[in-house]
C-alpha cells in the first residue's frame, strides 16, 4: 500500500463493512435544458435517457462475476428491470473511493452501499417523475424501471424521465442512510439465478484483457531482471550487441531499471538477451529453502519477544491442567499466483500524463506508488481498467505498471511490456512460506483445555500500509485466531524476512494458518478417542453457524459410511478469510492414497457454506467450485523451491498446476440465509488441504504436516509410522 | 520480410512477416485476433489452441512456415455468428470465469468433437488435460462439452 493509502485508511474501509465505497449522492443543479443528459445520482450508475442503467463497477472482473453481482444489488433497489442493466468498469477517480478488488470482500463491502445507491436513485426518480405528472410522490411506485401513479395508472419510464425532468433535490449520506431497504424476503433480483454479464463474449474472443491492448505507434519494451529476486542490482550495462539486432530502438537504464525497447515482442527479447549486465546479487545470493526454513525453525525456538496475535486466559495454567499434551510441527511451501494472463501493461506518456492499459485489483495503490515514484500529481496517472485474466491477488501489485511507466516515461511512446511466464514465476509475490509449532493440552474432560502455536512467516504487510503498533500483520496471521471454545490460547506472530519477495495469494494465510489448525484439531480429537467431527461440535457452541455447516457437510459427505481400503475422509472447518466478515465453510475430502507410491488421488469433495445472503445463485457455486478446485492445486501440487536467492521453478513443467485429468467430483451446499453477505471467492480453498491432509491420515495412518502433500512426503510419512 | 499468403478464418490474407514469425504473434499483433492467447511460450498450458486444418495446435510453438498452405480457424472464427455448439454450451453451463483461456478450451474441444462426434468421458480428459484453467472451471468445461455433444446428436 502506497503512503498515500494509510494502513488506518485501509483498515477504516475495511471496518466500514456495508458502506466501503465513498457515496457521493449529491446532484448538482440541472436546469431544464441539460434534463435531457444522463442522470448520475452517484457514483455507482448513471442513468440515460434511452432507458438504459449503466452501474459502474469499481471492482476488478477476474473471474469472480462481480459486475453482474453488483449491478444486481443496484437493480434490486433501483426497481429497474434487469434487461436496461449495462455495466462498466470505470478508470480510477477519487469519487470512486478506495479501489481495491480482493479479500472475498467486493459484495461485503459494497452490499448496504450500493443498495443505498439504488434505493436513493429511485426515489428521486419517483420524486420527479411526481412532479412531471402533477401528482403526489406518496401515490406512485416503482418497478421494472417505471414509476407508476396507482390511483391513474399512468407512467414514466426511468428514461423518459431522465430526459424530460430536472432532477435538482440532493440526498445526504444521512438521508440515504434512513431509506428503508427491501427485506430479503422482497427480492426479486437479489438471489436469482441470472447469466452473467461478461461470459458471452469470454466465448468469442472479444473480451479484451490488458494484453489485447494495442496502441498506435506502440513499441515492446523487456526488462532485464536482476538473478535474485530481492536486492540485485546492476552495476554496468553493455548494450553495443544490443543495438546491432533488428528492430532496436533504445535502451533505458536509471537507478531503477535496465530494459531494452524494439519494434515487436521478439526484436525486444533478443535485444534484451544481447544485453551485458553485471549485477550485483545482493545480499540474499545464498537464500536457499533449507537456509530458510533452518532460520523458521531457530526462531520458533528460541524467540520469546515477538508479539502475541492471541492471548486469552493463561496457557501455562492450561498446560498445566492438561492430562494430556500433543505438539507438532507443520510447514507450508510457497505458492506462485501463476494467473493465465502474464503480468502485462500499455503505458502511454504524453503531456504529463501516463495513460495505462492493464488490469488491476489495486488502483489506489498504482496511481499512489506511480504519482511517488515519478513524481506526478495523482491525477497524472490514468488506468484504462481491462479484464484481468486471473488475480489471485498477484494484480494488486503496481510492480509491472511502474517498470511500464517509468520506460514510458523516456520513450515518448506508447510501450508495451509484457513478461514471460518465467519471469512472472520469478519475480512473483508468492504466498509465504511458513513453520507452524503446535502445542495442545486436553483436559480430564476430553475437550481441549490449552492451545498454543507460534507462527513464522514473512509479511507483505509492510508494501500494503504497514505493519500494526506490535508489529504484526493481520491478513499473514488471520486463521491461527480459530473460533473454537478453548480457554487457554497463546499464539504467538514471529515475522521472518527471507528476500524472497511475498504478497497475497487466494485465500492468503488462511491457506497455511488452517492448514495447522485444522490437521492439528484431527490430531486431537484422535488423541482424545473422539470422532473429528464430533470432537469439532463439541467446541463450537459460540459459533452455531460453524457447526451448522460443518454438520451439513458431514451428513452430505458420507461421513461415517464405509469406504474401500487405502480410501479416507476427512474433514476440516473455517471462518475463512477473517473472523470479523466469516464466510463459515466446511469440507470433507474423500481421498485414495496409494501406499506403494504414495500417490494421492482426491476423489471427491463436499463442501458446504454460509455466506449469509447469496447475490448470485450459479455465480456463488461457481466461486466455490474454483476456489475449491484451487485448494485441491494448492494441497496437491504447489510448491516453490529456493536457491540462489530465487525460485528454482520457471514454468508449468516445473510449477504443476491442477489439470482436469486430477479433478475430483464437487459437491456444493450453500445455506439460506438472510444475514448480511460476506464472500466467496476463497473460502472453499482454506479448507482442503487439512481435510485433505486428515483423509490422508484416515486411509493409511500416517499424519503429513507438510503441504503441499507431495507423494514423496506421504510415503515418508506411511514409512515412518511402520 | 516477405508476402506470406495464408487462409485464416475462411479468407485470403496477404501479410509481410518474417516466415519464423511465430503463427501467435502472426495471429494477435500482425491481424489484431486478439481471442487467441499467450499464457506460457511453451505448449504447456493451452491458451494459444488454434486450428491448423480442423486439428488443434498450439500456435506458440507454431511457426508460419509450418502453416503453409493449411488453413489457420481462430476462436473469431470457429463460427460466423459465435454459436458453435460448444460456444452455446459454454454459455448455457456459464463456464468462464476470468475467461482468459477460454478460447483454447474451446478450440481444443471442438477439434476433439470433430474428429471423435460422442467422446467419452476418458476420451473428453485426455483431450483437454494439455488445457490450464487456473480458475479451475474444469468441471463446467466437461458439462459443457457433454452438453454440446448432446445438443448436435438431438
Amino acid at each position: 500500500m502506497s503512503p498515500e493509502l494509510s494502513r488506518r485508511d485501509f483498515l477504516k474501509s475495511t471496518a466500514l463493512a456495508g458502506a466501503g465505497l465513498t457515496l457521493r449522492f449529491t446532484i448538482p443543479g440541472v436546469d431544464t435544458a441539460s434534463a435531457a443528459a444522463s442522470f448520475e445520482p452517484n457514483a455507482a450508475l448513471t442513468i440515460t435517457p434511452d432507458g438504459f442503467v449503466t452501474v459502474h463497477i469499481t471492482k476488478a472482473e477476474m473471474g469472480q462475476g462481480v459486475g453482474t453481482a453488483l449491478a444486481q444489488i443496484v437493480a434490486e433497489e433501483l426497481e429497474a428491470d434487469w434487461k436496461d442493466i449495462r455495466i462498466d468498469y470505470p478508470m480510477n477517480d477519487p469519487k470512486f473511493g478506495l479501489m481495491l478488488t480482493g479479500g472475498s470482500w467486493s459484495v461485503n463491502w459494497t452490499f448496504d452501499s450500493l443498495s443505498r445507491a439504488g434505493a436513493g436513485a429511485r426515489m428521486l426518480l419517483i420524486e420527479a417523475a411526481a412532479k412531471q405528472m402533477g401528482v403526489a410522490a406518496a401515490d406512485c411506485v416503482a418497478a421494472d424501471s417505471r414509476v407508476r401513479h396507482l390511483p391513474t395508472g399512468r407512467s414514466m419510464a426511468y428514461g423518459e424521465i431522465v430526459a424530460k425532468v430536472p432532477i435538482t433535490r440532493t440526498l445526504s449520506e444521512e438521508d440515504l442512510k434512513k431509506i428503508a431497504l427491501k427485506k430479503p424476503s422482497q427480492y426479486r433480483i437479489v438471489g436469482t439465478w441470472i447469466p452473467r454479464l461478461d461470459i458471452p463474449e469470454k466465448t468469442n474472443g472479444r473480451a479484451k484483457f490488458g494484453i489485447d491492448t494495442f496502441l498506435p505507434g506502440m513499441v515492446y519494451a523487456k526488462v532485464a531482471y536482476p538473478p535474485t529476486r530481492e536486492g540485485g542490482k546492476h552495476t554496468s550495462v553493455d548494450d553495443s550487441a544490443a543495438k546491432r539486432v533488428k528492430g532496436y530502438i533504445r535502451t533505458v537504464v536509471n537507478d531503477d531499471i535496465v530494459a531494452v525497447v524494439a519494434d515487436t515482442y521478439e526484436n525486444a527479447v533478443k535485444a534484451r538477451d544481447a544485453l551485458k549486465v553485471t549485477w550485483n546479487p545482493g545480499s540474499y545470493a545464498n537464500v536457499s529453502t533449507e537456509s530458510i526454513f533452518a532460520e523458521y525453525a531457530r526462531k520458533a525456538k528460541e524467540d520469546t519477544t515477538s508479539p502475541a496475535w492471541v492471548e486469552q486466559g493463561d496457557i501455562r495454567s492450561g498446560m498445566a491442567e492438561a492430562v494430556r499434551t500433543h505438539e507438532a510441527t507443520f510447514t507450508t511451501d510457497y505458492v506462485a499466483h501463476m494467473q493465465m494472463e502474464p503480468m502485462n501493461c500499455v503505458v502511454r506518456f504524453e503531456n504529463g500524463v501516463y495513460d495505462i492499459y492493464t488490469g488491476s485489483q489495486f488502483q489506489t495503490m498504482a496511481v499512489g506508488t506511480l504519482s511517488k515514484k515519478l513524481g506526478v500529481e495523482e491525477s497524472k496517472i490514468r488506468i484504462h481498467q481491462h479484464y484481468l485474466g486471473g488475480g489471485f491477488g498477484r494484480r494488486l501489485e503496481p510492480d509491472v505498471i511502474l517498470e511500464g511507466a517509468l520506460i514510458a516515461r523516456e520513450v515518448k511512446r506508447p510501450v508495451k511490456l509484457i513478461r514471460s511466464r518465467e519471469e512472472d514465476l520469478r519475480r512473483d509475490y508468492y504466498r509465504s512460506a511458513t513453520l507452524q509449532v503446535l502445542k495442545g493440552g486436553l483436559g480430564a474432560n476430553g475437550k481441549i483445555v490449552a492451545w498454543q502455536n507460534t507462527l513464522v512467516a514473512a509479511y507483505p504487510g509492510e508494501r500494503y500500509g504497514g505493519l500494526d503498533d506490535k508489529g504484526r500483520d493481520q491478513f499473514s496471521l488471520n486463521g491461527s485466531d480459530h473460533v473454537y471454545d478453548v480457554p487457554n490460547q497463546f499464539v504467538r506472530a514471529i515475522r521472518s524476512e527471507t528476500g524472497i519477495s511475498v504478497g497475497y495469494v487466494r485465500a492468503v494465510a488462511p491457506n497455511y494458518t488452517f492448514f495447522a489448525v485444522e490437521t492439528f484439531m484431527d490430531e486431537l480429537a484422535h488423541l482424545a478417542g473422539v470422532d473429528p467431527v464430533a470432537f469439532r461440535l463439541s467446541m463450537l457452541g459460540s459459533t452455531p453457524r460453524l457447526a451448522s455447516v460443518l454438520k451439513l457437510a458431514a451428513e452430505k459427505g458420507g461421513w461415517g459410511t464405509p469406504l474401500p481400503p487405502n480410501v479416507g475422509r476427512g474433514v476440516a472447518c473455517v471462518t475463512a478469510q477473517e473472523k470479523k466478515s466469516p464466510t463459515w465453510t466446511a469440507s470433507v475430502v474423500e481421498a485414495q492414497v496409494d501406499p506403494t507410491t504414495g500417490r494421492v488421488r482426491v476423489r471427491r469433495v463436499t463442501c458446504a457454506v454460509d455466506c449469509g445472503i447469496v447475490v448470485n445463485p450459479d455465480g456463488a457455486r461457481a466461486q466455490i467450485e474454483g476456489s475449491v478446485l484451487f485448494g485441491v492445486s494448492n494441497a496437491l501440487k504447489e510448491y516453490g523451491t529456493v536457491a540462489n536467492g530465487a525460485l528454482v521453478q520457471s514454468n508449468f513443467h516445473d510449477y504443476h498446476v491442477l489439470r482436469m485429468d486430477e479433478v475430483p467430483d464437487v459437491e456444493i451446499h450453500v445455506v439460506d440465509s438472510t444475514e448480511y453477505p460476506t464472500g466467496l471467492g476463497e473460502p472453499g480453498t482454506t479448507t482442503i488441504a487439512p481435510a485433505l491432509s486428515n483423509a490422508i491420515f484416515a486411509a493409511t495412518g500416517a499424519r503429513v504436516r507438510s503441504v503441499p502433500l507431495l507423494p514423496s512426503r506421504v510415503l515418508k510419512a506411511i514409512q515412518q509410522k511402520a | 520480410m516477405e508476402t506470406v499468403a495464408l487462409e485464416i478464418n475462411g479468407v485470403q490474407r496477404e501479410v509481410q512477416v518474417e516466415p519464423r514469425t511465430l503463427l501467435v504473434e502472426l495471429i494477435r499483433d500482425h491481424l489484431g485476433l486478439t481471442g487467441t492467447k499467450v499464457g506460457c511460450d511453451t505448449s504447456q498450458c493451452g491458451a494459444c489452441t488454434i486450428h491448423l486444418d480442423g486439428a488443434a495446435v498450439r500456435s506458440c510453438q507454431t511457426s508460419l512456415a509450418q502453416a503453409a498452405g493449411k488453413k489457420i480457424t481462430t476462436i473469431e472464427g470457429l463460427h460466423p455468428k459465435g454459436e458453435h455448439p460448444l460456444q452455446k454450451a459454454w454459455i448455457v453451463e456459464q463456464v468462464p470465469q476470468c475467461g482468459y483461456c477460454q478460447s483454447g478450451q474451446i478450440m481444443q474441444a471442438a477439434a476433439l468433437l470433430a474428429k471423435n462426434p460422442n467422446p467419452t468421458d476418458e476420451e473428453i480428459v485426455a483431450a483437454m488435460t494439455g488445457n490450464i484453467c487456473r480458475c479451475a472451471t474444469y468441471l463446467r468445461i466437461k458439462r459443457a462439452i457433454k452438453r454440446a455433444v448432446r445438443e448436435v446428436s438431438s
